[in-house]
Order: structure tokens, then C-alpha cells, then sequence
């Protein structure tokens, strides 16, 4: 019968919003945790989908309710903030990464032939990190979020998040040898993405 | 041991807990350490990682979690916990253990009685129900649960403006202080719930799409242009009208009278 009582035409279906409830403002235990972690999960949602807000807000709100279905299995309350990275990861695998046009990228472990040629270039790279530091936030923003997403991740959570190696694969379900591997491929791509900006500046 | 190899098993190592999950065995380590600290390049290798890392990490862009996403998420949430909570304890069981089975009960039953459905289909909610409604949703939420507060109609409007999917006007002239509003759920429709405050007594005024409610032309008190639905429940008084396709009503505990001389500025 109350089905009948239809009184707001839903919105768009792509921005679909909730009913809003009376008890939004009621804290229960698990609201609690997850308003304690909502700004870390739209920041690393903001990244997975490549700086997209809209997108971003979608896959934080689904992980939350999958994180609310799924509390109970929670084990560790300690790894909190990496229970909640996981299904964000998961979440946005299962429900955005398939629409992707990207290939996926490869996983290999690291290999002693790159990092043996890596100090060729790196070795004299101070001035280039010094032209770095003058570009603009959005193309820092854009070098980061044009990375593959497996390499964004994992230099998020490492170098933003500061997670251990262990954290991020439990999280991203590989090998701590694929994390250090995807890091390492991660920081090579973005210095090339930076050094296009700055070159695309004149320096 | 080579450069590569050294620092293929500290780029590992700088996590430790990698480290001790791997095969790397202590004696690596320590050769690689023992080579890298003879080695200028595999040196600047490390420094020029660290210094990535610091430069990633102080240009990450500080993003926060806007007002409204925690909002959308909260009352996801709270609507999720709804089947669970307001359901027959049997079927709220059935549904957690075994929602397969319940959905092809439900699909069995649906087919069954489909023809008997579609032929008698339920009333819409009366106006009575939807007075019960409003009542409770008045006992029980005071004007300290309101999500936005603010004397001022301009910015009270404005901040519904962001929330509803109808333009909320409210009359310039009303004598109760305006207090604030908040977006409350009538049986899972969103509504505005408005706050104001007058000596002796709290009204809200509850605004939400009317289109499907019908109200009892019978039981109308006409006031001026406004043809309004008077009604009281629990020591509490309802005023409901109709305008430009939304639904209004106060509920208070003044007096039906009182509200009625309100309804008038609208």
C-alpha cells in the first residue's frame, strides 16, 4: 500500500539518491568507524577513478554498504582503515573497473636488469625534481591520476597512506613482491608524466 | 653483489613486514645494505625514491569527504538497516539466512495472487495514515535535530533548494521563529521538516510532492483561497493543505485554530 504513496519522482538514474531517513543523524557503532575513515576512502576513490568526484561519491557509497553487510566478518577492528581500502578496492573492480578501456597492465616482479639502469637516469635528477616542485597542483593532480590504476594504487597507499607492503597487498589481493614491483614501475611513470609537464612549460 | 640486485632486496626491504614474509634471508639484506653503502649511485637510487615519495605525499591533493556524501551514505545506510529491523522477526530471519528462497517464495505467491492484486489493488495512503505519520515524526524529532540551522527564510530556502527536488517557499511574515530544517523520511519519501518555534509551543511544517495524496473534499475547512484538512492525534494539532502540487502541513501542539491562522501566510 505504501509502495502507491509515491510522493518524490526519483531522480536520474546515473545520480540516483536515496530516501533520505530520519535516523541519518543517529551515530551507531559502525557510522562511527566509517565517518572516522570517509575522508581517506573518497581520497583513494578520488584516485581510483581518475579525479572524477561524481564517480568517486559513487564507489565510497556502495563500499560503505558493502562494508555494512560485511561488518561482522570484521576480524581485526586494529585494520580498520584497510578493511575499508579493500572493499573499496574490490568494490571498484567489480562495479567500475570492467567498464574501463585500458588494458590491464602486466604484473612482473622487479627485475635487477631495471633498477641496474635505473641510476642513468636518475643520478643526476635534482634540478629535474626541482622543475617538479614548481608545477601547478592540477598537473601533479593529472601526472598521478593518468597512471595505470594498479600503479596508482599501490603509490597512493604507499606514499600518501604510508601502508606497508603486507597492508597493500592484503588490500589489493597480490603478492608484497607485486606491491614493491608496482611501486617501483609507478614512481618511473610518474617522473616521465612530470617531466612532460615540465617540458610542455618550456623548462 | 650488483647494483640490480641490491636494490631489488631493499626496495622489498623497506617494508619490513615484506621482508619478513619473504624468502629474503637476513644475509642478503645485509650484503645488499653493505653494498649500497659503498655505492653512490644505488645511494642517489634511494634518495631519488625518498624524494618521489615526499613529493608525492606534500603534493597529494587534500580531498575531503563533502557534507552531502556523508549524508547519501548515512542514509544508506540507515536504509539498509531498515528490512532488518522493521520486518516480522521470521521473514527478517528468513531473509538473512536464506534470501534466495524468500525471493521465489515471494515470486510463487506473487503469480498466485497476481490477478486478485491487479483487480484490487490496496488504497493509497489515506490522509488519516499520513496524519499519524506526522505526528510521530513532530513527537519525536525536536527542533535539536535539525541538520541546518538559521533564523533566515533566504538561507533556510536555500539549503532545502540543494536537498529537495521542489522549490520550498516560505512566507516572509510568520510570527513563530523560524529555528532551522532538516530532510526527514515519511514511510521513505524525503521530506522537509522546518522548524519554528513560538513561546508556548514548537510547530513543523512538513513540505513534501502531494501529487497522489487525496485529501477528503467533505472534511475541508476552506480559508481564504486555501482549502485545509484539520486534524488532531495524540494532544498534537494538523493542519494539511494543498498548494501548486506540494503537500503542506503543520502540526503542533497549539491549537487547530492557531495553525490555521498560519496556513493563511502561505
Amino acid at each position: 500500500m505504501l509502495r502507491r504513496f509515491r510522493l518524490i519522482r526519483g531522480r536520474p538514474v546515473a545520480r540516483q539518491e536515496p530516501p533520505l531517513t530520519e535516523s541519518v543523524t543517529l551515530p551507531r557503532p559502525f557510522e562511527e568507524a566509517l565517518l572516522g575513515h570517509l575522508d581517506r576512502l573518497f581520497a583513494l576513490a578520488l584516485r581510483l577513478v581518475g579525479g572524477q568526484r561524481e564517480v568517486a561519491e559513487d564507489l565510497v557509497q556502495e563500499t560503505c554498504l558493502h562494508a555494512f553487510r560485511n561488518y561482522e566478518q570484521l576480524r581485526s577492528p586494529a585494520n580498520l582503515h584497510a578493511w575499508f581500502f579493500r572493499i573499496l578496492v574490490r568494490t571498484h573492480i567489480n562495479a567500475f573497473h570492467r567498464q574501463r578501456r585500458e588494458p590491464p597492465i602486466v604484473d612482473v616482479e622487479l627485475s635487477d636488469a631495471w633498477l641496474e639502469g635505473a641510476s642513468v637516469t636518475l643520478a643526476p635528477a635534482t634540478p629535474e625534481e626541482h622543475l617538479f616542485g614548481q608545477l601547478l597542483d592540477v598537473e601533479v593532480q593529472q601526472a598521478l591520476d593518468t597512471l595505470p590504476v594498479e600503479f596508482r594504487a599501490v603509490v597512493w597507499l604507499a606514499d600518501v597512506e604510508e601502508l606497508s607492503y603486507k597492508e597493500i597487498a592484503e588490500i589489493l589481493q597480490c603478492s608484497p613482491g607485486t606491491v614493491a614491483s608496482r611501486r617501483y614501475r609507478g614512481h618511473h611513470l610518474l617522473r616521465e608524466r612530470l617531466r612532460e609537464y615540465a617540458r610542455g612549460r618550456g623548462w | 653483489m650488483q647494483c640490480g640486485a641490491a636494490r631489488k632486496h631493499l626496495y622489498g626491504w623497506e617494508a619490513p613486514s615484506y621482508a619478513e614474509e619473504s624468502r629474503l634471508v637476513p644475509a642478503e639484506v645485509a650484503e645488499a645494505r653493505a653494498h649500497v653503502a659503498g655505492c653512490a649511485a644505488c645511494q642517489e637510487f634511494f634518495a631519488a625514491e625518498r624524494r618521489l615519495t615526499d613529493f608525492v605525499r606534500a603534493r597529494a591533493p587534500q580531498e575531503k569527504a563533502s557534507a552531502t556524501l556523508r549524508q547519501r551514505v548515512l542514509a544508506r545506510i540507515a536504509e539498509a538497516r531498515r528490512p532488518a529491523t522493521s520486518m516480522p522477526y521470521g521473514l527478517g530471519q528468513l531473509r538473512r539466512r536464506n534470501w534466495m528462497l524468500a525471493m521465489i517464495g515471494s515470486l510463487v505467491v506473487s503469480v498466485m495472487l497476481g490477478g486478485v492484486w491487479l483487480s484490487q489493488r490496496p488504497a493509497r495512503i489515506t490522509p488519516q495514515q499520513l496524519v499519524t505519520i506526522l505526528v510521530e515524526d513532530h513527537a519525536r524529532t525536536s527542533p535539536n535535530r535539525a541538520e541546518f540551522t538559521s533564523s533566515d527564510r533566504e538561507a533556510v530556502q536555500k539549503w532545502f533548494g540543494e536537498r529537495v527536488d521542489f522549490a520550498l517557499r516560505l512566507p516572509p511574515s510568520f510570527d513563530p521563529q523560524l529555528i532551522g530544517g532538516r530532510l526527514c523520511s515519511l514511510k521513505g519519501q524525503p521530506a522537509a521538516l522546518v522548524f519554528y518555534q513560538q513561546p508556548q509551543s514548537r510547530i513543523s511544517l512538513f513540505v513534501l510532492d502531494g501529487s497522489d495524496l487525496k485529501l477528503p473534499e467533505d472534511r475541508l475547512t476552506v480559508i481564504d483561497s486555501k482549502r485545509c484538512l484539520l486534524d488532531a492525534r495524540k494532544g498534537y494539532s494538523v493542519v494539511l493543505w494543498k498548494e501548486r502540487g506540494l503537500l503542506y502541513s503543520l502540526v503542533s501542539e497549539a491549537p487547530s485554530a492557531d495553525l490555521l491562522h498560519l496556513a493563511e501566510k502561505f
